[in-house]
């Protein structure tokens, strides 16, 4: 398709999202080919006529057919939505969980916290934060804001998830085996005052030895 | 199929109102006639001709965004400024422009379609409009203020609109103009629903309204249910900045999601608040040219009660990324709108299918309404899916999304509506040519600006950001959306010609130049100070339709004719019919011009 984001879908979630995505996005330039398809004829029909036509005011059958074709087809995008929604929004239990990040969001940067090894990386407005994670594992973040409210928005996830100042809000994400690095490309997406434009982050996707390196380089004790 | 050769006993309203006293009409012609004026009419004008004023305004400062947006870097501005340029044009746009247009219409045209003299409440009517007027100079006031106008985005979610996240004195005056317009718009909405539950004229029925009264009845009682929620929300808020409330801030135990539900339980039926006007427009619009009665007005009128009903369902689908809100309820519902929506696209591509179609310039820019709308609606059911919102959400997708929904539509419409009625309100045609090309380099400049908003959102583009980085890739679509909206700049000038033409040639005052259906074209162009001299019988929803071709049973109203002539001995405002010999009619058989249609 045209339109890519900075990184392919980086967890299993966002690999399911970008799927149900591309469904959605057939469907809308099906029923957008047809309706235009629909109006380019009757202007084409109607045109250098200069007779009354019929004058029918309706037709029951039509009208419900063009009343229960749409119904179906919302009924079948809601119930792959659920589908999706199920597992994209899923958290499971704390012990199959392979690494805790703790996102802070304040006027204007990010802080990561691993508390598992004691790293935390702050973000300054000079200097953009890395966050890093391990290929395959099943990362939790558990956000919280300490100002105004913010969003945690990584593309590559497919995802955002907004920070509360006093309230906690949490998600979780299979990272994939795709590793790589994606500078710049986090981003708080809720307007959040002056430097909200400044507001990002870089990422990268580690093999697992590397992210050990990674954590270790920066003060960590490694695995936990 | 039945169709009908071209007929000499046409009835035009111009000969029927030719054999009446005429009375004089028009609009006050001092300034303080303006200031004092009560009539529904001059108070429409006023409304429309301040909303496209502020129009201007928002337009100007949507200027300002997307030249500083043109190349990655600050340019123009700085962030403080670019946070004002976002915040006042969203809300000059939605309060100041685009539901006051609604009022405009709904001021102006709801006594002429249902046959009543004025609204109900004149002076209501007038109080309406200055406090409209008095809310948007002191919206616009901020900038005149240290710290500048409101920057925290048009719906001013706290903490960042509190009193330590936004201390400058431009957010308490944006805050006194939502309330300020808000009591406007309730006081209007009242207006409305009272006039057309009490003053429609004898045979319209609920059932014969016009489509466009329809739709303004249903979005007033939206505007009665949410307009006070924004007003409560907005006094605890200006509460919490200057009495020490804690209504919205957490670290006193407030709750800032609470006032996300009380802004989007508004915001959300803002939306089919500032659209059902429009909608009712182009129901106008799409039989007159397409010479049909409009298809399905009972599924249209049901569809938008659905949509009326369904709107105060929706409004957490503002909040899907919170992770605070019931997800498949919100879908479920936010899919569901997508229906009524749907039937009422097919309802007017229906009323076109074997029409004969006429492309005067309100019709083309009911076309471009429509292929715009349908684009702003398929993108909707994308962001109802909670699965694609969480990325979508907060992007330029949505803002692609509601400039297609909000913006292209309601303008397109607006223009369909002003090219339409601009012969009844001043008794001049605007030119066909320079509305052709104001509506073709609307089209182009539209969706230049807008669809390659889709792309960038997608790509990973957040809103309300001033500047972007090279390496995003984003500079080549926003030279893109800059220059197109240029191209929307350069559209207004074949209009400004367009209106300054028209206002300088001698009105020919046509009663009915587009040969049209509703009864405010029974009237004389502009109308009599009491609008109607004269009324024609109403047996449908096209009672000057029906009049036209009272002459032939089998295509007006069955019982126009015959009421019409019942009327001969009884009422002293009867009027004989031109050609219609039966009726007694002065023998003018040529009916001149009817034929044409």
């Amino acid at each position: 398709m045209i339109a890519q984001p900075p990184a392919p879908p980086l967890t299993e979630q966002a690999q399911q999202m970008e799927d149900l995505w591309n469904v959605f996005l057939i469907g809308a330039v099906a029923v957008g080919l047809l309706v235009a398809g629909l109006v380019v004829f009757v202007v084409v029909r109607g045109r250098r006529r200069s007779d009354l036509p019929l004058q029918q005011r309706e037709h029951i059958p039509i009208e419900l057919a063009y009343t229960a074709i749409p119904l179906l087809a919302v009924g079948a995008l809601f119930a792959l939505t659920l589908v999706v929604l199920d597992d994209v929004d899923a958290e499971s239990a704390e012990d199959s969980v392979d690494l805790v990040v703790e996102v802070t969001g304040f006027q204007w940067q990010w802080q990561f916290r691993y508390p598992a090894s004691g790293v935390v990386e702050t973000g300054t407005a000079e200097e953009r934060p890395e966050l890093a994670l391990p290929a395959g594992a099943t990362v939790r973040f558990e956000l919280a804001s300490v100002d105004v409210i913010h969003s945690f928005w990584i593309p590559g996830f497919r995802f955002k998830r907004d920070l509360f100042p006093g309230a906690a809000t949490t998600f979780q994400v299979d990272i994939g085996e795709t590793t790589g690095a994606w500078p710049d490309t986090g981003v708080c997406a809720e307007f959040c005052g002056l430097d909200h434009t400044t507001m990002r982050f870089d990422v990268a996707v580690l093999a697992p030895a590397d992210f050990e390196q990674w954590l270790i380089g920066r003060g960590g004790e490694g695995a936990p | 199929m039945t169709t009908v050769a071209p007929d000499p006993r046409l009835v035009t309203v111009d000969e029927v109102l030719a054999a009446r006293p005429h009375h004089p009409g028009g609009l006050p012609a001092t300034l303080v006639g303006w200031l004092t004026t009560t009539d529904h009419k001059a108070i429409g004008v006023a409304y429309a001709v301040t909303s496209m004023l502020f129009l201007a305004v928002g337009g100007l400062l949507a200027g300002l965004i997307r030249v500083e947006l043109a190349r990655p870097g600050l340019q123009l501005v700085d962030e403080a400024t670019y946070n004002s340029l976002f915040t006042i044009h969203g809300s000059v746009m939605v309060f100041l422009f685009a539901v006051p247009f609604g009022f405009a219409l709904a001021n102006y045209l709801v006594p002429l379609q249902i046959g009543a003299p004025d609204l109900a409440f004149p002076r209501l009517n007038a109080l309406s409009y200055w406090l409209y007027l008095l809310g948007g100079l002191v919206m616009l006031g901020g900038f005149l203020t240290d710290g500048g106008a409101a920057g925290f985005g048009w719906f001013a979610y706290p903490p960042l609109s509190g009193p330590q996240g936004s201390p400058g004195l431009g957010a308490d005056l944006w805050i006194v103009a939502i309330l300020l317009t808000g009591t406007s718009g309730t006081l209007g909405a009242v207006n409305v629903v009272a006039t057309v539950s009490t003053m429609r004229a004898p045979g319209m029925t609920l059932f014969r309204m016009p489509i466009l009264t329809w739709n303004l009845l249903l979005t007033s009682f939206m505007i009665l249910l949410v307009f006070p929620v924004l007003s409560g929300a907005m006094i605890m808020l200006e509460a919490d900045r200057q009495f020490g409330t804690h209504f919205f801030d957490p670290t006193a135990g407030g709750s800032p999601i609470l006032f996300q539900h009380l802004f989007w339980f508004f915001g959300h039926p803002e939306v089919y608040i500032i659209a059902l006007p429009f909608f009712g427009v182009v129901s106008e619009i799409f039989p007159v040219f397409a010479r049909r009665p409009i298809f399905g007005y009972r599924g249209l009128v049901l569809a938008t009660l659905a949509i009326t009903a369904l709107s105060t369902s929706v409004w957490a689908h503002h909040m899907f990324v919170t992770d605070q809100v019931v997800l498949p309820f919100f879908a479920a519902t936010s899919f569901l709108i997508a229906v009524p929506t749907g039937v009422k696209v097919f309802n007017w591509v229906a009323t076109m299918w074997t029409g004969r179609l006429r492309f005067e310039v309100p019709m083309l820019f009911g076309l471009g309404f429509l292929v715009t709308f349908v684009g702003g609606g398929l993108t909707g059911v994308m962001l109802a899916s909670p699965s694609l919102d969480f990325h979508l959400s907060d992007t330029y997708f949505v803002v692609a999304h509601f400039h297609y929904v909000m913006g292209g539509t309601v303008v397109f419409a607006l223009f369909a509506a002003i090219y339409f009625w601009w012969p009844k309100v001043t008794g001049r045609m605007l030119s066909r040519t320079l509305g052709t090309i104001h509506f073709g380099l609307l089209f182009v400049g539209f969706q230049m600006t807008f669809f390659v908003m889709h792309a960038l959102g997608r790509d990973g583009m957040p809103r309300r950001v001033a500047d972007y980085a090279e390496v995003d890739g984003f500079a080549g679509m926003n030279m893109i959306a800059t220059v197109g909206s240029g191209v929307l700049f350069v559209s207004m000038v074949p209009f400004g010609m367009a209106i300054v033409t028209s206002l300088r040639q001698a009105p020919t005052n046509d009663a009915d130049p587009w040969a049209a259906n509703s009864l405010e074209w029974a009237a004389s162009s502009p109308p009599a100070h009491h609008n109607f001299d004269w009324l024609p019988p109403i047996r449908s929803e096209r009672p000057v339709f029906d009049v036209r071709w009272i002459n032939h049973d089998d295509i007006a109203a069955p019982g126009v004719a015959a009421a019409w002539n019942a009327r001969r001995n009884k009422d002293p405002h009867w009027s004989p019919i031109p050609g219609n010999g039966a009726a007694g009619g002065d023998g003018d058989g040529d009916g001149d011009g009817g034929g044409r249609r």
